[in-house]
């Protein structure tokens, strides 16, 4: 079921009503047969293996819990490691089964070819499980957290099973920090005609991020990408730069509606998403992208490598090892693993270069803090992490490596100038809106990176003027979103991790 | 309390807003083919005694302004493009709502298909401007299997919601279907072969099939009287059976049915608008005479002109009138041209330069002169033979031709005023109207004869209605 589907607008309102209406202390058992409903939409089958990520993480915290209550510190250690072991490595192996294990044989296969080996392992063709890399991140985290102490093991099941299942972010995110999510489904906000509205004008937002732009900039995308040996230079050149928006309108766009979803429900999901296009540097970009999911391997993985604690090599070593298993856990092949190492090197090699630069604008006399420079810097992680983008579109790496290259080496200046951009997919009128759309994301975006919230200075207005951007907004959506006949409800790209 | 009723107030009116917006935005986007082709139908729905259903077929071949001239039969074509007879069934289900006609006439064509809606769009076109009412969910959840087709025509705001850059003059200003539901074709074309006769009627089972029993059942219960007809075409084989089987269907009910493949109402050679299915403006009103005559013969339709009620169908009609001359003006082919003047509206002199070689140039042109003429040409094999100018007056309202061939003169007096056409030996050739002093024959600005010239009179003061003359590539001459 997808958040822009007939169904969700059906489902969602039947949901909340029902939610308010019936006694607080069954709301979790209602929310949580909603949330398998949900996700059961898609694969009924496939639920087998949620229930299960949910059980072995659920039962490793109990346990995790009761070894702490042993009184001999190495045995306590060994118990409790062994318990967290026991949950990564079967939740991982789920993961691994259905995501990975195509590749690796494809891999595999690869390798063996290459050596003259003639043995060719079959693959298994399983149909990846929607969101499964979201809750399994999840559901470890709260394994974690339980192991570092943070949190007391939930022993509600059915509580604890809606942590993981929460319908809001359980297949695109945000990937929920169990001290975040599990308290509040204990205890949930009461809904207020603000928190109603803030919901609705976040849903709104989100739907329009999706609907309105990240749909209208794919019909230009996929036919440039399509056909990238047709449209070169100038052509490939706008799509890459248009993808940086479509993702990031398409994955904001689901978070926020979630957020939005999950704040007419009474809880707050954490923000995924902070103007990363507005970052100074690629390490800061990865501060504000897709937040759950960096802070997680921050926490979970970085940190547990040694982090920076353990020398300058080491610390590169482990940001390129981070960023190589991020960029797998986004895809199963290895234009994924490229674009994930590529942020890596950015970073380290931002780092190697942070004294030169240092220097260089002391003897150049450049302002550090100064607008301008922060502008430049801005271009210049816009444009480092536009080119890695390539490498997530294109089909493969091979195919990222000529598109790069038909990027800069076909001539085709005219192209900015002669109307021939309206000739692929979009017409004037819908690229002229999209423009006006990035415009009002720049807009926004700036806002939130400069601390004002929009969602604040409506709420301060009077009621009809509040009522009047709600309405306005639904109607922006209606006219200019991609929906209806002849509209295939384009998935989230992130449903695919 | 009072903050409490505020924002009640607010609710209330922010819903009113919306609903208003919605609405206003549905009619915004709608581009109105369904509004436009029946809104003079859903406006007067009771005035009508005759309707019509069925597909393109019908809607390309039945004129219910002509129907109105000829006989006084007030009469609607409500025929669908890319209709199937499932989608026709429940369209005449929804219309009888809100209308008692005294006959139906429902075109067979299609009774094999096994679609109940072969093509979505169209059906948007057809039913888009019927009020949501239960026989047309009815109608949507019988036609629809899937949801979010039901949703698409339950709410057409869905389907058309993105044209908002194709937004023009034409949206803010719907206007209503001049030809009461019909639609004249303009297009000439070569027809495909007509396939054999079969011997013997085979019957056969289909959801066509299935429907138009349903319609025969239901015209029956409501006492309507109801007629099928199988339009003329180049059918095929199995066409020929849909036809057969119709009659045969008929037959079994106990109604009448015109099978036009029997009969030589149209020549197809000139009356197609396309190779292989629809009749031109030639061909339909033929179909349309034939078809008033035998309503006129066998029903009790009531002659309605004069009638109070129906004052306003004497303005509908010069409307028509109009459309259709503006409709002439505006083609630039010889062969429609020709086809469109075959209209026994329209009286008119024809002119062909011998040396133009008019008749080579597209076969057509000679089987759609003598079309004009009513197949009363009797000299038009002569002038194409011998290469020599032709000149030709029809005159409807005398049904009178005139012809000459090469040098020979003319003085006629017709039913818009005396004719004189000079034709010299030196090939100078003048044409006088009504005892005048021009010469609406003059030549070209290089000197010569145009290749073809064609002046339409208006019957009524005898002036020119529209003139065109086309230069020796058979284009329009713009001086």
């Amino acid at each position: 079921m997808l958040f822009n589907s007939l169904d969700f607008l059906i489902f969602f309102p039947i949901v909340v009503g029902i939610y308010y209406l019936i006694p607080q202390k069954i709301r979790k058992y209602w929310l949580l047969a909603a949330s398998y409903y949900f996700y059961m939409c898609w694969n009924a089958k496939y639920v087998v293996l949620l229930l299960f990520s949910t059980i072995v993480t659920f039962v490793s915290g109990i346990m995790l819990e009761k070894c702490a209550a042993q009184a001999q510190e190495e045995k306590r250690q060994r118990q409790r490691k062994f318990c967290v072991a026991v949950s990564f490595v079967l939740n991982l192996l789920v993961l691994f089964v259905f995501k990975y294990l195509d590749f690796g044989i494809e891999s595999l296969n690869a390798v063996l070819g290459r050596l003259h080996l003639t043995i060719n392992v079959p693959a298994f063709d399983l149909l990846l499980p929607v969101g499964i890399s979201f809750y399994i991140f999840q559901a470890l985290g709260y394994t974690m957290d339980v192991y570092r102490g943070e949190i007391y093991a939930e022993k509600n099941f059915f509580r604890y099973a809606l942590f993981v299942s929460f319908f809001p972010q359980l297949v695109a995110g945000p990937i929920e920090r169990s001290k975040n999510l599990l308290r509040q489904l204990d205890k949930p906000d009461k809904p207020t005609i603000d928190s109603l509205r803030d919901g609705l004008l976040l849903m709104l937002w989100g739907y329009f991020l999706k609907m309105v732009l990240a749909d209208r900039i794919a019909v230009f995308v996929d036919t440039v990408y399509g056909d990238f040996e047709t449209y070169t230079g100038v052509y490939l050149i706008v799509a890459t730069l248009l993808f940086a928006v479509q993702i990031y309108c398409d994955f904001s766009g689901y978070s926020v509606i979630a957020m939005g979803a999950a704040k007419i429900l009474g809880i707050h999901l954490m923000e995924n998403f902070n103007a990363p296009y507005l970052a100074v540097s690629v390490a800061e970009f990865w501060r504000r992208w897709h937040i759950s999911l960096s802070s997680w391997f921050r926490d979970y993985l970085y940190i547990p490598l040694g982090g920076n604690r353990r020398g300058r090599f080491r610390k590169y070593v482990n940001l390129l090892i981070t960023f190589g298993v991020s960029g797998l856990w986004h895809g199963a092949d290895w234009s994924y693993v490229i674009w994930g190492l590529l942020n890596g090197i950015y970073q380290v090699i931002g780092g190697l270069l942070a004294p030169v630069k240092k220097k260089a604008a002391v003897f150049l006399e450049i302002k550090e803090d100064s607008f301008s420079h922060r502008c430049i810097r801005v271009v210049t992680t816009f444009f480092l992490v536009d080119l890695a983008w390539v490498f997530f579109r294109a089909d493969t790496a091979f195919h990222a490596l000529r598109i790069i290259k038909r990027m800069f080496t076909a001539k085709n200046h005219w192209v900015w100038f002669d109307g021939s951009l309206y000739e692929c997919g979009l017409n004037q009128k819908n690229f002229t809106l999209m423009i006006w759309g990035i415009l009002l994301l720049f807009v926004v975006d700036i806002c939130k990176y400069r601390g004002i919230k929009i969602r604040e200075i409506v709420a301060r207005q009077d009621y009809w003027a509040q009522f009047l951007t709600v309405i306005a907004a639904v109607f922006v959506i209606l006219l200019f979103g991609m929906w209806g006949a002849g509209y295939d409800a384009a998935n989230f790209i992130y449903f695919q991790f | 309390m009072k903050k409490k009723a505020i924002k009640f107030f607010w609710v209330c009116a922010a819903a009113i807003f919306f609903a208003a917006g919605i609405r206003f935005l549905t009619k915004l986007t709608d581009p109105g083919y369904a509004y436009n082709k029946n809104k003079e139908f859903v406006e007067n729905s009771e005035e009508y005694d005759v309707l019509f259903f069925g597909n393109s077929h019908m809607a390309n071949a039945v004129y219910p302004m002509e129907l109105w001239h000829d006989h006084g039969i007030a009469a609607y074509n409500l025929a669908g493009f890319g209709n199937a007879i499932p989608a026709t069934y429940w369209f005449m289900e929804n219309v009888l709502d809100t209308s008692d006609p005294e006959l139906i006439v429902v075109d067979c064509n299609g009774l094999g298909g096994g679609e109940k809606v072969p093509r979505k769009g169209m059906l948007h076109a057809q039913i888009d401007h019927l009020p949501l009412t239960a026989n047309k969910l009815r109608m949507i959840c019988d036609l629809m299997d899937d949801p979010r087709d039901r949703m698409e025509f339950i709410w057409d705001f869905t389907a058309y919601h993105d044209r908002w850059w194709d937004l023009d003059q034409a949206d803010f200003e719907k206007e209503s279907n001049i030809e009461k539901g019909a639609q004249i074709a303009v297009d000439v074309a070569v027809p495909r072969e007509m396939a054999k006769r079969p011997e013997e009627t085979t019957a056969f089972d289909s959801v066509g099939v299935t429907y138009l029993r349903r319609m025969i059942e239901e015209c029956q219960g409501r006492d309507i009287e109801i007629l099928l007809t199988y339009l003329p075409f180049p059918a095929s084989e199995e066409e020929w059976q849909e036809a057969l089987y119709a009659k045969q269907l008929a037959k079994e009910y106990g109604v009448s049915c015109i099978n036009f493949l029997d009969l030589q109402v149209v020549d197809l050679a000139v009356d197609c608008s396309d190779a292989d299915s629809h009749l031109n403006g030639s061909g339909g009103r033929k179909v349309t005479d034939y078809l008033g005559a035998y309503i006129e013969e066998h029903y009790e339709i009531a002659d309605r002109r004069g009638g109070e009620d129906y004052a306003g169908w004497e303005e509908d009609y010069r409307r028509y009138t109009d459309y259709k001359l503006e409709t002439l003006r505006s083609l630039e082919t010889l062969d429609k041209y020709l086809m469109m003047l075959a209209d026994p509206a329209f009286d008119c002199c024809v002119y062909v330069n011998g040396e133009a070689g008019v008749w080579q140039k597209n076969e057509m042109h000679m089987p759609l002169t003598d079309n004009i003429s009513g197949k009363n040409a009797k000299r038009l094999e002569e002038a194409c033979a011998s290469g020599e100018d032709y000149f030709l007056v029809v005159d409807h309202k005398k049904g009178q031709v005139f012809e000459s061939v090469g040098a020979e003169s003319l003085q006629i007096e017709s039913s818009f005023g005396n004719v004189r056409y000079e034709a010299g030996e030196d090939g100078e050739r003048r044409l006088f109207l009504q005892d005048g002093e021009e010469n609406y024959l003059p030549v070209t600005p290089q000197g010569g004869m145009p290749a073809v010239q064609i002046l339409v009179i208006d019957r009524e003061s005898g002036s020119i209605a529209d003139g065109k003359r086309f230069d020796n590539k058979l284009s329009v001459c713009t001086e």
